[in-house]
């Protein structure tokens, strides 16, 4: 016997009540003393004990009364009493690494016997996965099932054991005690980072397809632009080194061969010349006992820039930006990491739009030069997700700045002219994280001018100065991200630009204001865009033609034991406690022993009043 | 009763009345005299105590008769007529245990009344030449003064009496068989209980005593709550004994205990009459007439 609401069962402690009364009524008879006591309890023993047996019956009818109000408030149930049919969804890999020889036909063979080996009136699922996973044959007869195991062929996936431990938990959703079968090659690979999470109350069995290969992949192929370079990464996952010809196809060019030795269990970088400025490179090799897809890999010359950052200060005479300029514009030891360029208001506005939503942060030092129209050019370039920086100064007018942005109300800020110190009040924001613990020297840096700023709906604090008045607060505004300094970073009104924290703190202002999706022009299998056929080859998304290629950690040869498998699934409640609770409540509802419940209330209630009259 | 009836004052036999009176000896006297006085006005005068007197010596009377300590005084012949022998041994056995101590709503405790008719008898018997003994007992004999008929015996016994306490628990049959073996001529036997203990035991001594030859009389006093059981309201009865308790609410349970009660007394009454002892139930209520009436019914079957 289970409750669907076994809280309310805390409400049977009130039987202390009944039993308590009952308790101290006994000693509501006050004593008298007296001689033929003997006599009077050769009758009065009867009386007596017809009077604790009704007492008796009074409790217990009390009791069980509370009892049974208690219980029917946590709705009974009894779990098993549902038909105890059993739904088996075996899982068949269809990953590359299942086109090995040999390892098709055994999965196929172990699925069949694992739907073979359900009982008679159980269910049978199949489901076949690599990246995702699809359902073949819903729960149903072994005859199904069986069809379903013959149709499946390995694909261009890589394995993913979390895809198809969600879609069997998703099928057996409504089981009490689910199956799941998984047929694969147990790659160790097929566990990520994500993890492989499967609800407690389905049972897992293991099944193991594959056999010990030597593999030869082409993991990468790049094309270097700039130094008229491709290069291919052969990797062998065997225990003996393997000889082949690696073939790479420029463009629509005749192939280039070179025949090459990979190490057992190490890769090879053969490069090729890329002369003619190439786009697009095809990179294969033999391979006839390894995986097939892997054999071949297609890559594409992807021209990488700076994120741009734009100045507006007040005019060419104006001597606002330069700080910020040279700290943006830093050379890490690897060239800088941002295009920076300054601009007055007036060059601006005679921005195309285009060139604008180019720019990866706009910062605004001066209001200057800027009309309505570079007012609407900042709120298009904030909606198309742009980051802009303002930083308060004697060039800033924020009547102004309200109008450009349409702040509403707007913004009013006290100019206070108070020595005042930085403090980094939110060490997990992504600015100040990077400074953990040398975030302590902002408190060098004396503030003798800011504004005092009022951060009221929309606005959030990312730090403060230590009189607790807002330093730097940011928003999102028509899904741009906007941050806003309560000082200038031209040391007018501070000394900032002179502390070694100025730099670091503009590079991440800059970097966390520019972050965007990135635009690749590679993809895996499992990671293509919708719409685009996921098989490895040259694609168009869109306008722009990119390389899709299978996930090379697939052409691992590193394998599990069904025991390691079993060991690495993470069981848990989360989905299991769920799945418990609604089948608790379809269970319960189907059952509905609380109205029987109260009907046995109502007649112990009928029984304590009639006892309890006489 | 017909003995009520008759007697015109029974203020003096009122136990109410007794009870406020000072010494055990004024209290038996009081009785006595008005029970005595009663009876002499009633029709049942056979029951009379006779006194003692003389008469001329007539030709044809026992010589043996003749009071020569009179002729010597008178120079005449005079014979003792209608005088008791007083060759018979009454043994006043009182239960002071405490139980006896019980007072309901009567203006005396049952050992108070057993006292006073202790006293009574035995200020009675005196006057009837009879030597007589007082027990006191409850689970054993707590004081005995052996029968007599000595003169200043009767105010030792109704001393005693004055200073009746009430004992332990009681446990009657042991001094009955106590007694039985020690008596050694056929006496009388008044015993003064309210035989609330075990009757089995308490007959099988009365029957004890009654096989040795002793005459036996036996007297149930009983307070009226006793008797009629009229509380009110749920209570937790306690044995003045045993300590035992009894929750019992009175309504409920007051049928059972009165038919109870009933059948003990039926059954004294029943198996002592059977044994040839009389049997009289008191009511610690009702005057003192009832139990020497009984007294002296016994006594005059022993002529």
């Amino acid at each position: 016997m289970s409750f669907l609401t076994p809280l309310y069962l805390l409400g049977g402690a009130l039987i202390a009540l009944p039993i308590v009364l009952h308790l101290l009524r006994r000693d509501v008879a006050p004593p008298l003393p007296f001689t033929a006591v003997n006599l009077l309890r050769t009758s009065a023993v009867e009386r007596s004990r017809q009077h604790r047996l009704r007492d008796l019956i009074l409790l217990a009818a009390r009791v069980a009364a509370l009892l049974l109000l208690a219980a029917s408030f946590a709705r009974p149930y009894v779990a098993g009493a549902a038909p105890a049919t059993r739904t088996t969804v075996i899982a068949v890999d269809r990953s590359y690494s299942m086109s090995a020889a040999g390892r098709r036909d055994r999965a196929r063979m172990l699925a069949r016997q694992a739907a073979d080996a359900v009982q008679r009136g159980d269910r049978v699922a199949v489901v076949a996965f690599d990246d995702r996973a699809d359902v073949l044959a819903s729960p149903g007869v072994v005859a199904d099932a069986r069809a379903a195991i013959n149709t499946i062929e390995p694909g261009y996936g890589a394995t993913r054991y979390a895809a198809a431990f969600d879609k069997a938990a998703e099928l057996l959703a409504n089981e009490e005690h689910g199956r799941l079968v998984i047929v694969s090659d147990l790659q160790r690979t097929g566990f990520d980072s994500t993890g492989a999470v499967l609800p407690e109350g389905i049972e897992l069995s293991v099944r193991d397809a594959g056999a010990q290969v030597s593999n030869l992949s082409v993991s990468a192929a790049t094309l270097d632009g700039t130094r008229r370079v491709a290069r291919a990464t052969i990797r062998n996952s065997g225990d003996e080194a393997r000889a082949t010809d690696v073939r790479m196809v420029l463009e629509e060019r005749a192939p280039v061969s070179k025949h090459v030795s990979v190490p057992a269990n190490d890769t090879l970088e053969v490069t090729f010349d890329a002369a003619g400025d190439p786009r697009r490179v095809t990179v294969a090799i033999d391979d006839a006992s390894g995986y097939q897809a892997d054999n071949q890999r297609f890559g594409i010359y992807e021209a990488r820039g700076l994120p741009k950052v734009l100045i507006l200060t007040g005019g060419p005479a104006s001597t606002a930006g330069f700080y910020l300029s040279r700290a943006l514009g830093a050379d890490g030891g690897e060239g800088p990491d941002f295009d920076v360029r300054t601009l007055s208001g007036s060059a601006f506005t005679a921005m195309s739009e285009s060139d604008i939503r180019d720019q990866s942060v706009v910062a605004l030092l001066s209001t200057h030069g800027l009309d309505r129209r570079a007012g609407d050019r900042l709120r298009a370039y904030l909606a198309a997700g742009g980051g802009l920086f303002v930083a308060a100064s004697a060039d800033v007018d924020p009547t102004v700045l309200s109008t450009l942005l349409e702040w509403q109300p707007q913004l009013a800020p006290r100019d206070v002219r108070r020595a005042r110190i930085l403090a980094a009040t939110d060490l997990r924001h992504p600015v100040f994280r990077p400074f953990e613990a040398v975030a302590a020297n902002f408190g060098q840096v004396l503030f003798d001018r800011a504004w005092s700023l009022d951060a009221g709906a929309g606005w959030r604090v990312a730090a403060q100065f230590t009189d607790g008045s807002p330093a730097l607060i940011e928003r999102v505004q028509n899904g741009g991200r906007l941050m806003l300094f309560a000082s200038d970073v031209d040391r007018r009104w501070n000394d900032f630009p002179l502390h070694p924290t100025f730099v670091p703190f503009t590079q991440e202002i800059a970097r966390y204001l520019g972050a965007r999706p990135s635009v690749t022009a590679s993809y895996l299998v499992g990671d293509v865009p919708a719409g685009t056929p996921a098989v490895p080859g040259f694609a168009q998304v869109g306008a722009r033609t990119v390389a899709v290629n299978v996930d090379p950690r697939e052409a691992s040869a590193d394998r599990l034991t069904p025991v390691e498998f079993q060991k690495l699934v993470t069981r848990t409640t989360a989905g299991t406690r769920a799945r418990v609770e609604r089948l608790a409540r379809e269970t319960e509802g189907q059952q509905n022993y609380w109205r029987y419940g109260l009907m046995l209330l109502m007649a112990t209630l009928v029984v304590e009043a009639f006892v309890g009259s006489r | 009763m017909p003995l009520a009836a008759s007697t015109r004052d029974l203020r003096f036999l009122d136990p109410a009345v007794i009870a406020r009176l000072g010494s055990m000896e004024l209290k038996a006297r009081t009785v006595v005299e008005g029970f005595l006085s009663g009876l002499h006005r009633s029709p049942y005068k056979g029951f009379s105590v006779e006194f003692a007197e003389y008469r001329q010596y007539l030709p044809g009377d026992d010589l043996s008769t003749l009071d020569w300590k009179v002729y010597a005084r008178t120079d005449r012949h005079y014979v003792k007529k209608f005088e008791e022998e007083t060759n018979l041994d009454c043994h006043v056995l009182l239960d002071v245990s405490a139980s006896m101590a019980y007072r309901g709503a009567a203006a005396m405790t049952k050992v108070e009344y057993g006292s006073v008719l202790a006293a009574s008898l035995a200020y009675l018997m005196h006057r009837q030449r009879d030597a007589t003994g007082l027990i006191e007992f409850d689970d054993r004999i707590r004081r005995r003064l052996p029968a007599s008929a000595r003169p200043g015996h009767l105010h030792a016994i109704l001393l005693a009496l004055d200073k009746v306490a009430p004992g332990a628990r009681s446990d009657v049959g042991r001094p009955l068989h106590q007694l039985a073996e020690a008596l050694g001529k056929r006496s009388l036997v008044v015993l003064i209980s309210d035989l609330l203990d075990d009757p089995e035991n308490i007959v099988r001594g009365l029957k004890h005593l009654r096989f040795r030859g002793t005459d036996v009389i036996v007297f149930q006093v009983l307070d009226p709550h006793e008797i009629q059981f009229p509380f009110r309201g749920a209570a937790r009865f306690t044995d003045v004994e045993s300590d035992d308790v009894v929750t019992a609410d009175p309504e409920r349970v007051r049928e059972s205990y009165l038919a109870a009660m009933a059948s003990l007394r039926a059954r004294y009454e029943k198996e002592l009459r059977g044994a040839g002892i009389d049997f009289l139930s008191l009511d610690t209520s009702k005057p003192l007439d009832f139990a020497l009436m009984a007294y002296l019914d016994t006594r005059a079957k022993r002529k």
